[in-house]
């Protein structure tokens, strides 16, 4: 397996991160959702996400990452993961604020990798972020009619963490690392710009406003390159300990 | 809202019922459906508006209305 | 949906056809013909065809008693995939002739329904399942 360039490394482990909470929050609500359908939905996301996260994994160990610290052995502030994901507290319009737009703000990162031995492993994971990224949208759409003030509150705390996570604004072409060792074939401001007009779009004609969102977050001096987050918060020790999967490791197959 | 789900294993087959979901907009309704049936693999699977499907016969005999 | 037949030049786009399983086996060694003859034996936990059949396994390779076996999964969040490795691997460590077995998944080209042959196909339909 050949070196990806240097910073490629921690923007893969950020999305594996992300996907790694992103498989917890949807197990954590595959029982209580609004609906049975939307419990089905979210437990085959959870699947598809740890899925996800084991051929990324594999991918980490071939660029050197210990398969252990991989795996959940390390400290919460070691996680990578987007903001949006830190807590699961609220209810289900502000859960499904949150894990919209993280899940999206991951997919634009996947699908900007510009690697031959990637491709088929991205276009693989691109199949089941259709139908997660369809479904949120539906379900916004949905609840911007419910419950607008909650869908709007929390995506003024969301959308700018998501944001972080794909980059700040400053990486445009001449300054993103990424683009310019050639890993990613467009700059994190593109895929920020892409963002933010989806989300005005689908929310254009109702009752949630963005203009108080902050698009254009975080300022760079703000910025953490490995966690790719602008604070300092993380996940629960209680999260972890559930990731790690420690607890049960009597039962794992391997 | 409830929506009929049909679908066909193959191009050329009938198109059948297999069921329904609730959901509030049709593009729910979509994502739903496939969801709850995409254990097959369907050549094609559709919703279709409870209150878009016309009655032909029903409980109620039909009679000619002659209005006054 | 083969485009193999119809399509004059096809050498790429067999490979997406029913007859990827038989392109991918052809340069096999007759001990590798025997490698993928037991892999042709391990049933797909969830459908009553193998996991040849189903064309999870892309090749078989061996040297000097190490085999590789590269394989793919329909769905990446496969929730059989440690048991589907561990499968592989023990069918073929006890071989004569096989010393070490490593199984490499990879997304290239990514699993499709294309793959399977129509005799696959209609067992799969006979058993109540339509792909």
């Amino acid at each position: 397996m050949s070196d990806w360039p240097e910073p490629a490394v921690d923007y893969v482990q950020a999305i594996t991160d992300t996907k790694i909470l992103l498989g917890q929050r949807y197990a954590q609500w595959s029982l209580a959702g609004p609906s049975l359908e939307d419990d089905i939905g979210g437990a085959s996301a959870a699947q598809e996400e740890i899925g996800h996260v084991r051929q990324l994994v594999r991918e980490l160990e071939g660029q050197g990452r210990d398969p252990d610290w991989l795996n959940g052995d390390r400290e919460p502030e070691e996680f990578a993961n987007a903001a949006s994901l830190d807590r699961i507290d609220g209810n289900w319009a502000e859960y499904l604020a949150s894990i919209a737009p993280t899940d999206r703000a991951a997919w634009y990162m996947l699908d900007a990798i510009d690697r031959d031995d990637l491709d088929g492993l991205i276009t693989k994971i691109g199949e089941d972020e259709y139908f997660h990224l369809e479904y949120h949208d539906a379900r916004l759409e949905t609840l911007a009619d419910e419950d607008p003030e909650t869908i709007q509150a929390t995506l003024e705390e969301t959308l700018p963490q998501a944001l972080a996570l794909i980059g700040p604004a400053a990486h445009d072409e001449s300054a993103d690392p990424l683009y310019d060792a050639g890993f990613t074939d467009r700059p994190a401001a593109e895929l920020r710009e892409a963002f933010a007009e989806h989300y005005r779009e689908l929310f254009a004609d109702t009752d949630v406003s963005l203009e108080a969102v902050d698009w254009d977050a975080p300022p760079i001096g703000e910025w953490d390159e490995t966690r790719r987050r602008a604070d300092a918060g993380a996940i629960a020790e209680a999260d972890v300990t559930q990731i790690s999967g420690k607890q049960n490791e009597l039962f794992a197959m391997n | 809202m409830k929506y009929e789900v049909f679908a066909r294993v193959n191009q050329g087959d009938d198109t059948i019922h297999i069921g329904n979901v609730t959901a509030q907009s049709d593009r729910l309704a979509k994502v739903y459906a496939r969801n709850t049936f995409n254990e097959e693999d369907w050549d094609r699977l559709a919703v279709v508006r409870e209150d878009h499907l016309l009655d032909v016969e029903g409980e109620a005999k039909p009679t000619v209305e002659v209005s006054a | 949906m083969s485009s193999a037949s119809s399509d004059p030049d096809g050498a790429a786009t067999t490979s997406l056809s029913g007859e990827f399983v038989a392109e991918r086996r052809a340069d096999a060694s007759a001990f590798e013909q025997q490698l993928w003859d037991v892999l042709d034996e391990i049933p797909d936990p969830h459908i009553p065809v193998s996991l040849v059949e189903m064309a999870m396994i892309y090749d078989v390779d061996e040297a000097d008693g190490h085999v590789t076996v590269e394989m793919s999964f329909p769905c990446m969040g496969c929730p059989a995939y440690d048991m589907i490795h561990n499968d592989v691997e023990s069918c073929l460590t006890v071989l004569d002739g096989v010393d070490e077995v490593d199984v490499e998944v990879v997304w290239d080209p990514v699993w499709s329904k294309d793959m399977l042959t129509p005799e696959v196909r209609s067992k799969m339909n006979e058993s109540g399942i339509s792909l």
